[in-house]
């Protein structure tokens, strides 16, 4: 005799299912990256306020190692490295933020667009193949003769050549979710499209999205330092770690804390800020989350 | 029986991690498997059937851990043998088909040349000897056109003779058993019947133990001499297939066998359901794993883990229940039969 | 025959792939009805344009050629806001439960959308319609707030059964519903299906490679085989009276249900060809253990043999259909 069929709704499904997988607690990796960022954000916001005489010359102090007096030593003009180290923390994160900000902005447009409607796709590719082709450098230079040197000029000659492969990643992530059940299914239920694109794909395309958002943030920082290094960046009135670098350069055998300062803390916050992308890959994909809720 | 058999599995564990978050995927597991037969390991998702195989190969990944009272191929001990003497045995002695042929194969290899180096991996042959003896193999399961199929690259085969090429594969040092993980399941009807016939007639002709894994129980009945049922880890049924079908002596197995639709009888009537769903072996399960979901239950499944213990010839079924069911169900019987008497 | 209207009618419909020198003929003219409350199964082997045929219906796909009308209006050229509005009446319920459910949202959210899409009463009621859905698929209330993957596969396939009964459609279009569950969930979904359909009246078209499970519950078979429609007719019939030998042989490959029944293996040989490079004359030809001149010459149309049967082979009806009877009917 088979066991009595299961009659009445509710029968089959009363095993409760098990409770979502709340807080987990974060690394020792993710804990540091995270007082990193914070400490130098805080520095980026405050250090301005607080120290407005970061290009006077003193050239009575020239060239000083670190000590009491100068924490990490001066240059060739006598300025204070720390001072001139603390207020370029700014500018560098100022165009990490924008840059990535920027970019995925522009890249989700984009790649969205690219991805979903197939009529647009060749042609928008092919243009952002373009862009991807322009050498940061060289738009910089171009940029900065046209229009002057500056914080912006330096945001925008960053973030053409970078928008093109976050375009790219959310293409091919649309392009794989939207050959899902789920995306079908939504168009079966009436779903418009604009609709479909923003609660369906662009949702399950945060993941990556953020991540890749963090590595453009430490590229672009990099970016910054190197186009400052080559005199196509910032202005030297604005300190920034990349210009003070620049100096450091013709007196690395002399003074080599002028560029070791600005460059350990630019290393430091890239690893950081790729430390934190890394976790945040690991936590918003559903399916990690899922194995390690077991 | 004089001698050992074949394959020898006593009370096999296998946990995967350690401490209290540790998996027991398969526990106290024990079957033998005679030279020539079938022995069907029947189970569904994360019963242990397919972690039990690849144990028995020696097949499991560094995070688990096996252990055994008897592990032994026709009386060699495979437990702490060396891993030199275990990929000797693999292959040799025993080799293994998967589901999907197409990941078991290399891409990037032609057929004839992939099942030549699987025999000049265990004998001391020549090229040529081996890419004969490929050849040998492609006709034998059956492969049209065999000696062009030779130099075919697996994407240029379709899954049935993908899966067909597996076989002479693993077929290709003549094992003394093959096991089969589900070898049908990612295929058509009409090839699945050509695949397991094809398994069928081999094991004739080469005199070959198969222990066919599946959670069909279409292909049990096809194929199976002996069955052993899983569920949740652990073997809650074993015996004779014929015996197992005509009378499941575990509330699972005739749940199982209720469940599955007959197109022979077409009636619109509804199919028999085992309520609830299937467990996730992530935790001790405190006595009968099955007890949430069977119509039989008492208190007391939910208390004490029931043991498998024989039944009548060579079967064997592990419910605490077994003695109360059976009386039961023959007292269901016999008042029919009187009525048929009076 | 009842007089009432068809819920969907497919007429001669194509879908081809690929240039149109040398197409995949994924679809090649196929043609159904499906009257309200009844279930029509659509069997065949992986290849053969079952899924394809059913996205052409609900117009994910352009067909390449043909009409499709749902609840008697033609939507074979509808689009935008038309077709939207007309898609409501066709539902699906897709085979992969892990895939058809949008991971980021909960299950009121999944079961909701069709009723916000369409403004299905005011907000607050669509929240008691949701719970009341869940009900009927046999899930309790608190699974509203749960995600996806704190569900088991038999669960998730149910949130789907559950969406697609929100806009209560006149056809639900279920696509290998039950092939990606255990076998003792199986049995759950397909008892759910039937009783829903039993109870709302709604129609449905079975999409299923497992003869099995479809001649449980579908009134009606369809038999295709490379694109093309080989045997249609009565369930009872097509399984006990097979008249095409593919049928025959779809038959014949099912695994007896009982030790004591195997008898030596009838096989099909080879595998279906490639549907961009199909046989000439009939489809089947070339696997077809009956095939003569005719049937590798001219391609053979879809003819009724009564009792509501159609055949597409030349040889039909076969002489020794009543031979092999005994094989399919225990």
């Amino acid at each position: 005799m088979a066991p009595a069929p299961a009659s009445g709704p509710g029968l089959a499904t009363t095993v409760p299912a098990p409770r979502r997988v709340a807080f987990r607690r974060p690394g020792a990796a993710v804990i540091a990256g995270v007082a990193v960022l914070g400490t130098l954000v805080v520095i980026a916001v405050v250090a301005p306020l607080l120290i407005h005489d970061y290009v006077s010359i003193n050239t009575g102090a020239r060239l000083l190692p670190p000590g009491s007096e100068h924490w990490f030593g001066t240059d060739h003009l006598g300025r204070d490295i720390f001072d001139r180290t603390m207020v370029g923390s700014r500018n560098s994160l100022v165009v990490g933020a924008c840059v990535a900000l920027a970019t995925t902005l522009l890249g989700v447009l984009f790649g969205l667009v690219a991805g979903y409607f197939r009529v647009v796709d060749s042609v928008l590719m092919r243009a952002m193949d373009g862009m991807m082709a322009i050498p940061g450098v060289l738009l910089a230079i171009a940029l900065v003769s046209l229009l002057g040197g500056g914080l912006w000029t330096v945001i925008v000659a960053i973030t053409v050549p970078e928008v093109p492969r976050t375009a790219r990643l959310v293409r091919s992530v649309v392009l794989t979710l939207r050959e899902l059940p789920f995306v079908t299914a939504a168009i079966s239920v009436g779903t418009s499209t604009p609709k479909i694109l923003l609660t369906h794909i662009l949702p399950n395309a945060v993941g990556a999205l953020t991540v890749q958002a963090t590595y453009v943030c430490a590229s672009a920082i990099i970016a910054e330092a190197v186009l400052s290094f080559l005199g196509v960046g910032t202005p030297p009135d604005i300190p920034s770690w990349g210009n003070v670098m620049a100096v450091g350069r013709q007196y690395f055998q002399l003074a080599p804390w002028i560029i070791g300062f600005p460059g350990v803390l630019l290393s430091v916050l890239v690893l950081a800020i790729n430390t934190l992308g890394d976790s945040l890959r690991d936590r918003l994909d559903p399916h990690l989350a899922r194995r390690s809720g077991l | 029986m004089i001698g050992s058999p074949l394959l020898d599995v006593a009370n096999l564990s296998v946990t995967f991690g350690s401490g209290p978050a540790a998996v027991r995927a398969a526990v106290g597991v024990s079957f033998t498997l005679e030279a020539g037969r079938t022995l069907c390991l029947v189970g569904e998702s994360g019963s242990g059937k397919s972690v039990t195989a690849l144990a028995v190969m020696g097949l499991h990944g560094k995070g688990a851990h096996v252990a055994a009272d008897r592990l032994a191929l026709a009386g060699e001990s495979l437990t702490g043998v060396s891993p030199a003497r275990l990929a000797a045995i693999r292959g040799r002695e025993i080799s293994m088909i998967f589901q999907n042929p197409m990941s078991s194969l290399n891409p990037a290899f032609t057929i004839g040349y992939q099942i030549a180096e699987a025999i000049r991996l265990h004998e001391a042959v020549d090229k040529a000897a081996a890419r004969r003896r490929a050849l040998d193999m492609l006709e034998h399961v059956r492969i049209p056109d065999a000696r062009r199929h030779l130099d075919s690259y697996p994407h240029a085969l379709s899954g049935g003779m993908r899966q067909r090429a597996m076989v002479a594969m693993a077929l290709a040092c003549r094992p003394k058993i093959l096991i089969a993980d589900e070898p049908t399941t990612a295929l058509d009807v009409t090839v699945q019947a050509q695949i397991l016939d094809l398994i069928e007639t081999l094991q004739r002709e080469f005199a070959t133990a198969v222990l066919l894994i599946t959670h069909d129980l279409g292909v049990v009945a096809e194929m199976a001499d002996e069955v052993a049922v899983m569920y949740a880890g652990r073997i809650v049924e074993k015996g004779p297939a014929a015996a197992l079908f005509d009378a499941p002596a575990h509330p699972y197995t005739e749940g199982l066998l209720a469940a599955v639709p007959d197109h022979r009888s077409a009636r619109k009537e509804r199919l028999s359901e085992i309520p609830g769903n299937v467990p996730v072996v992530n935790r001790e399960i405190p006595g009968c794993a099955f007890a949430p979901r069977c119509a039989r239950a008492r208190p007391v499944c939910a208390e004490r883990s029931p043991r498998l213990e024989a039944i009548a010839a060579g079967r064997a079924s592990a419910c605490l229940r077994r003695a109360e069911i059976e009386a039961e169900r023959a007292g269901h019987v016999l008042p029919c039969r009187e009525d048929r008497h009076a | 025959m009842p007089e009432a209207v068809a819920v969907l009618e497919v007429e001669d419909v194509v879908r081809h792939y690929g240039p149109p020198r040398r197409p995949v003929r994924a679809v090649d003219g196929i043609s159904l009805t499906i009257r309200p409350g009844e279930t029509v199964a659509l069997v065949g082997e992986s290849g053969c344009g079952k899924s394809t045929l059913a996205r052409v219906i609900l117009r994910l796909e352009p067909p390449t050629h043909g009409r499709i009308r749902l609840d008697g209006e033609d939507i074979t050229e509808l689009s935008g806001a038309a077709l939207r509005d007309r898609r409501r009446l066709a539902q699906m319920v897709f085979q992969d439960p892990y895939a058809s459910l949008d991971p980021r949202m909960t299950v009121e959210a999944i079961v909701r959308e069709p009723l916000d899409n369409y403004r299905v009463g005011a907000p607050e009621e669509r929240r008691i319609c949701v719970a009341a859905l869940l009900r009927r698929v046999g899930l309790v209330e608190e699974f509203a707030e749960r995600f996806p993957h704190e569900l088991s596969g038999g669960q998730r396939q149910r949130v789907g059964i559950a969406r697609a009964l929100a806009l209560q459609p006149k056809i639900i279009i279920a696509d290998e519903p039950v092939s990606a569950l255990d076998v003792s969930i199986r049995a759950q979904v397909i008892n759910l299906l039937m009783d829903i359909q039993r109870e709302l009246g709604v129609a449905m078209l079975f999409v299923s490679h497992d003869i099995g499970v479809v001649a449980h519950l579908s009134h009606r078979i369809c038999v295709m085989y490379l694109g093309r429609m080989m045997e249609t007719g009565p369930t009872e019939t097509i399984i006990r009276r097979p008249q095409h030998p593919y049928t025959r042989a779809l038959l014949d490959a099912i695994p007896v249900s009982h030790p004591s029944l195997r008898r030596p293996r009838r096989l099909l040989e080879g595998t279906p060809p490639s549907p961009s490079n199909p046989p000439q004359g009939c489809r089947f030809h070339p696997r077809c253990g009956f095939a003569q001149a005719c049937c590798r010459s001219a391609m053979p149309e879809l003819r009724s043999l009564g009792g509501g049967t159609s055949v597409a082979c030349h040889l039909a009806p076969l002489a020794d259909a009543s031979s092999t009877q005994g094989d399919h009917v225990q």
